[in-house]
């Protein structure tokens, strides 16, 4: 896919950004139950 | 006008029943209107105006005004103060009707609303700004309900999955802000596209920003007012906790609503130096402009902070409401009255009859069903199985 | 694995991942290399309303009351609508009156494409700007966004309405023919062609002719660039063009608050989590020095209380011994006074 306007390279790199959202939320749900996880638990 | 929309009124022939139902048949006439003949019709709507009261109110005032729902929740859940607990029930149920009522109007006004999944689901124009709103006005609504659900299975006895729910409250309550920060910032951004339409006191590249803030504002002030309006009606279905930390709801909320104003009205005014418009503010639009800012925010800003200092609830109410209509008015302004600030007056837009209508047939369910619910469901008090669970 | 192969799998990685045309952010985008567009030319024009007539017949438009050769029209001022995809209107000006077309621009990067969640806008590789109705939702954002005001609404359709443009006839072109509008003026005021021949074409025309024309070729530059190209005798406000659109490109207005939100997405879980933690954590803390505080006040009672206690017992011990070295003396005495007694009476007895 070649690109020659703004408008259709940002319609590509929001595309991969909004997955990279949607990635990004899920990930700091599940890395906040390692963080606070574990045997430390004290903090 | 009768009654006869109203079933099972007989007893219950109140000026308030009376009124709404009358209400509701007159939308549900508008409703037909709107289904039949089209757009045209029944709007003022033009070529040059193509977003009228449905996008300014419904849209933008009903998203604006049910930012409590994450205000009271991200205070209560994520800062700690545990003493607005209370709170957050009435607060989640307003935002959750607030934004299903904003998806229905809305119906109104889009040209297929049968459509509104496709931005979503077949094909997704990412560039653009009313996609993040609707991505996340979806996705807000699902946790707003989510929310709410421990409310209805109290209600309905369903222990189990109550139990479940309680345990995703704090990353609801995060997601929900996340959510809530996009869409009500990108509600602002829709305008940055066209700083040709929009008058320059009014268009910044702030807007986003300045949507952010001031529905923080609104949505504190918005359960201050909830709150005194269903303190008079709804007096029954509260019990002793709810009116216990009822006032210091009022004050805590009243302070921090205060606080956001001046923030508020502190970036206006960058806003203002940014794009160097301080001379528009001799001209008319620069008069209403001022209007706005100091009536409508520097105003309720002030009187929020003489009522915490002298524990004034009264004044901190009144404060409460000039927030208020100062972001209906704010709202108004960028989507109505500024916008297409370049046309003559005989192309600029005034909605009819018929639109204003479905806008109250619209804040008419709303109230209806806040009722309905609030005086079935534990909002206004806690179940008694589930006492004292924070 | 060798360190060196590694790295130069990294390098055709890298390499690689920027090859296949997905350009980086720093470049400028041009277009589409060849992409065509319309000349207009306002000194031409003498408002025949010939194009009105071939655009309504080529786009199956209906038929309006007022008929094409009737230049009445043209006292009023008019703008697109769903019937009608280009209007010419009349502007009064020292040199008499003057003409000017208007329609869809078809932008180089479109703020209706931009704006559009569906993505119904695209813009085609020949410099159209077409629209694609069976995924519309009917929002209208694109007729906010266009700077030009020139997206209409069927506002009159109930169920199915469409947003109406020119399409610089993409149909037509797809056959190989001029767009309707440009085929049927008979002054030449329109000309089709390749962009950059037509910038061309326009710049020789000002040159040659200074005082004919202004020394601006509208639509080369304005929000970003437009495919239709206009060129004037008098300062393009006269002729109703906006003069003061910028250049600035629809995305590249929205790109800052497009910009913002993949980080709030992406740092309010953090700070949101940061502050829930910090939160409970004092809570925690508060509540220990509570307990703490608890234990201590009972631990100074208790302390307290046991030595009252001993003290007591040791004032109870004193007192016992003195009550039993005085019962001990009683009970000696007791037992000594009877025995006197007895052996009295006993020695009776026995005498």
């Amino acid at each position: 896919m070649e690109i020659f306007s703004l408008q259709e390279y940002y319609t590509f790199t929001k595309g991969i950004v909004y997955l990279l959202m949607g990635g990004a939320l899920i990930g700091v749900t599940l890395f906040w139950q390692f963080l606070m996880g574990g045997n430390n638990n004290d903090d | 006008m009768s009654n006869p929309g109203n079933p099972g009124s007989k007893s219950n022939l109140t000026a308030f029943n009376v009124i709404a139902g009358a209400i509701i048949v007159m939308g549900l006439v508008i409703t037909v209107l709107r289904f039949t003949k089209g757009l045209g019709a029944v709007t003022n709507l033009d070529d040059n105006n193509p977003w009228g009261l449905w996008i300014g109110f419904d849209l933008l005032c009903g998203v604006a005004l049910a930012a409590g729902g994450y205000t009271t929740s991200a205070a209560c859940y994520i800062f700690g103060l545990k003493r607005f607990h209370s709170a957050v029930r009435p607060a989640i149920l307003t935002a959750f009707l607030g934004y299903a009522l904003v998806v229905f109007a809305l119906q109104y006004d889009l040209g297929r609303p049968w459509r509104l999944p496709y931005p979503i689901f077949v094909q997704q124009g990412t560039t653009s700004l009313l996609f993040e709103v609707g991505l996340c006005v979806m996705l807000y609504l699902t946790v707003l309900f989510i929310e709410f659900t421990p409310a209805m299975f109290e209600w309905l006895g369903m222990k189990k999955i109550r139990s479940v729910v309680v345990k995703l409250t704090l990353a609801l309550t995060i997601f929900g802000v996340v959510l809530s920060t996009l869409h009500q910032s990108s509600l602002g951004a829709l305008y940055t596209i066209a700083p040709s339409k929009l008058h320059p006191l009014w268009y910044s590249t702030y807007l986003p920003v300045f949507f952010f803030v001031s529905s923080i504002a609104a949505g504190l002030s918005m359960v201050i007012f909830e709150g005194t309006l269903s303190h008079k009606k709804l007096h029954r279905m509260m019990d002793e906790e709810y009116l216990k930390h009822h006032d210091g709801v009022v004050l805590g909320f009243g302070k921090a609503a205060s606080l956001v104003l001046f923030g508020y009205f502190a970036i206006k005014m960058i806003g203002l130096a940014y794009a160097n418009n301080w001379h528009y503010l001799t001209s008319g639009y620069g008069l209403w402009f001022m209007v706005e800012m100091l009536g409508f925010v520097a105003l309720p800003c002030f009187l929020y902070a003489v009522g915490v200092r002298e524990k004034n609830l009264g004044l901190i109410k009144k404060a409460a409401i000039i927030t208020v209509l100062g972001i209906v008015l704010n709202r108004f302004n960028v989507s109505l009255v500024a916008f297409n600030y370049h046309l003559p007056s005989s192309e600029r837009y005034f909605p009819t009859m018929m639109e204003i209508g479905i806008s109250v047939f619209v804040v008419t369910l709303g109230v209806v069903i806040f009722r309905f619910i609030t005086t079935r469901m534990p909002i206004f008090h806690e179940h008694p199985d589930y006492k004292g669970e924070h | 694995m060798l360190r060196r192969t590694f790295l130069g799998m990294l390098g055709t990685a890298c390499v690689g991942a920027s090859i296949p045309g997905v350009a980086s952010a720093s470049k400028e985008f041009t277009g589409h290399p060849g992409s065509n567009g319309v000349l207009f030319d306002a000194t031409r024009c003498i408002g025949c309303r010939k194009c009105e007539e071939a655009c309504n017949k080529v786009n199956d438009l209906p038929v309006p009351d007022k008929k094409y050769d009737d230049l009445t029209v043209l006292d009023t001022k008019r703008r697109t609508d769903a019937k009608t995809l280009t209007v010419v209107n009349k502007y009064k000006a020292d040199k008499g009156p003057l003409f000017r077309k208007s329609q869809c621009n078809h932008c180089l990067e479109p703020a209706c494409a931009s704006a559009c969640f569906v993505k119904a806008f695209k813009k085609l590789p020949n410099g159209a700007v077409v629209y694609d109705e069976s995924v519309c939702v009917g929002c209208r954002y694109c007729m906010v966004a266009c700077p030009f005001s020139i997206p209409a609404y069927e506002y009159d359709e109930p169920l199915t309405p469409r947003v109406m443009k020119c399409t610089m006839c993409a149909p037509r072109l797809a056959e190989g023919k001029l767009p309707g509008c440009v085929e049927s003026c008979p002054k030449e005021a329109l000309v089709y062609g390749e962009r950059d021949e037509l910038i061309k074409i326009a710049r020789k025309r000002i040159e040659r002719n200074p005082d004919r024309y202004v020394d601006h070729l509208y639509g080369e530059k304005e929000m970003g660039g437009t495919s239709w190209l206009y060129l004037s005798g008098v300062p393009f406000t006269e002729i109703g063009m906006r003069e003061d659109l910028g250049t600035k490109s629809a995305p590249e207005l929205t790109a800052g608050a497009l910009a913002s939100v993949p980080m709030v997405a992406g740092l309010w879980p953090v700070l949101l989590g940061g502050i829930y933690a910090i939160s409970k954590r004092k809570d925690k803390v508060a509540n220990e020095e509570k307990k703490e505080a608890v234990a201590n006040a009972i631990a100074k009672a208790s302390e307290q209380a046991e030595k009252t206690l001993s003290e007591a017992l040791s004032k109870a011990d004193v007192a016992n011994k003195r009550q039993i070295e005085v019962e001990v003396k009683k009970a000696v005495e007791d037992a000594l006074t009877p025995k006197e007694e007895e052996s009295d009476e006993n020695s009776e007895g026995e005498s």
